[in-house]
Parts: structure tokens; sequence; C-alpha cells
């Protein structure tokens, strides 16, 4: 075993990017994302609430109309790679 | 007294439009605008219990939109009359991942409770009169929901819809 398929089989089989399409409820057009399934649903809306171009919120991700946890990885949260997600504002009522 | 012309409150509509209408037509919801009152209604089903999920109807009323915010309340679903709290879904049980809810009981003066609502800032009736100029209204603040177009309005409202169980009250 080489220096490098040694540090790999240490690692654990490579996780697959999770490849999802975005809605945002002001747009017509979706856009896609590449993202890590490590990542917290938090982070991922906030990149895409600026690839939207919203100024301000409290960006979150619902999927098939539930408000997914953004302190959950989008694994944990059951985010599937061809999956369909919506920017949220997931601020509270007042 | 209005405070825009018709035709400035038209063209902002017609910005936004586009994009509920298409967050409608993924909803398989039938999305109604009334330009000649600037008025859209929006069926919407509440939770499913049992296969069975309370019918609500969405209605905003847009005029000097978006100077002032939207009118949001709902109607009996079957007449379109306003009935107050029979109307309004009871706030999800269950919540929704920890995010505060914005449908208000209100003592009977039922509201959606969030800067987007006209309503919520009425004298009187509404929830937050202390808010004072409605002109503020799509300012964010930290921590609030905030939704400052149609689309990102109804998305909110829907999700909250889909989440909840029962009526306020039963329809009359």
């Amino acid at each position: 075993m080489t220096p490098e398929t040694e540090a790999a089989a240490k690692q654990g089989p490579k996780k697959e990017k999770l490849k999802v399409e975005v809605f945002a409820p002001r747009k017509r057009k979706p856009k896609k994302f590449n993202w890590d399934p490590e990542m917290l649903v938090g982070e991922a809306a906030r990149e895409a609430a600026e690839k939207f171009e919203y100024a301000a919120g409290n960006p979150g991700l619902s999927k098939h109309n539930e408000v997914l946890d953004n302190n959950a990885t989008l694994a944990a949260a059951g985010v599937e790679d061809g999956d369909e997600l919506t920017l949220t504002d997931v601020g509270g009522g007042v | 007294m209005a405070k825009l012309p018709l035709e400035v409150v038209r063209a902002y509509i017609a910005e936004e439009l586009p994009g509920a209408q298409a967050w409608a037509k993924r909803r398989g919801l039938e999305l109604a605008y009334d330009d000649e009152q600037l008025n859209l209604r929006v069926p919407l089903l509440g939770s499913d219990r049992n296969g069975d999920s309370e019918h609500y109807l969405l209605e905003g009323q847009l005029d000097d939109y978006r100077v002032l915010p939207p009118v949001w309340q709902f109607l009996h679903p079957d007449t379109g009359e306003e009935i107050g709290s029979a109307a309004f879904p009871a706030p999800p049980s269950e919540g929704m991942n920890g995010v505060g809810s914005i449908f208000l009981p209100n003592g009977g003066n039922p509201a959606i409770c969030a800067r987007f609502s006209r309503l919520a800032y009425t004298p009187g009736t509404g929830p937050h009169p202390e808010w004072g100029e409605l002109t503020g209204w799509d300012q964010f603040v930290e921590g609030q929901v905030y939704a400052n177009t149609i689309g990102d309005m109804l998305h909110r409202i829907d999700l909250e819809v889909c989440a909840s169980t029962e009526r306020m009250e039963a329809l009359p």
C-alpha cells in the first residue's frame, strides 16, 4: 500500500457532493449547487441567498414544504442528491 | 387616499408576479390575480390529518404596494367572505424546526404577525401598533421573519399553513 492509498484508507470512503437545485420564491428559475453532505444547512442557505442576491434576512432551506434545521448537516437533514430545495426565511413571527 | 398612483403599484406587482406565479405552479396552487382590484387569492391546504386537510383561502390586497405592505388575510374557503378566526389556520402545534409562528389569534382579531402584513400594524386591533410607520415594513429586523417580495411572503405563509393541523375556530 502506498502512503497515498494508506492515507485515503484512513479517511474512509470519499463522500460525493450533493447536486441540488434551489428555488427562490421570487425567481422563476432555480440555481444549481454542489454541496458537501457535511455542510450545515444554514451555511448552504446563506450561499444560496447570496447567489439569488437576497440583501438581508434569515436564510434557511425547505424540502417538500418542511423547514430544515439550519444547525444540521445537509445529510442529517435528509438532503439527497438530485433534491429540489426552496430558499426560506426562518425568522420568527413577532 | 392612495399613496401611490395605480400605474406605479401595477409596475411593482408586474415585476414580482412572475416569480410568485412560478412558485405557485411548482406548488400546484392556483394563484388568481385581479389586476383591476389589485387583489390576489390562492387556496392553500393545511397539514394532512388522516387523509383530511383543512382548506384555506389566502387573500392579498395590494393597493399602495410597495409603499405599504399587502393586507394579508384568510377568507372563508368556499364563499370568500370575511369570517375572522375561523378562516385562519392555528399556529402549528409541533412548530417548524424552532421557527416561531406568524399566525396570531390576537384575542379574536387574528393576524399574520409579520412586518410584511399590513393588518399587524392596525391601531386598536393589530398586535403591533407600536411598530409605527408602515412605510418601514421592508427593513430587516434581526431574528424576525423577513419577506419583501410577494413570492417570498406567499412561500412563508404557505409553509406555515402546511404545518398547521387545525383552524383557529370551526367554520360557521
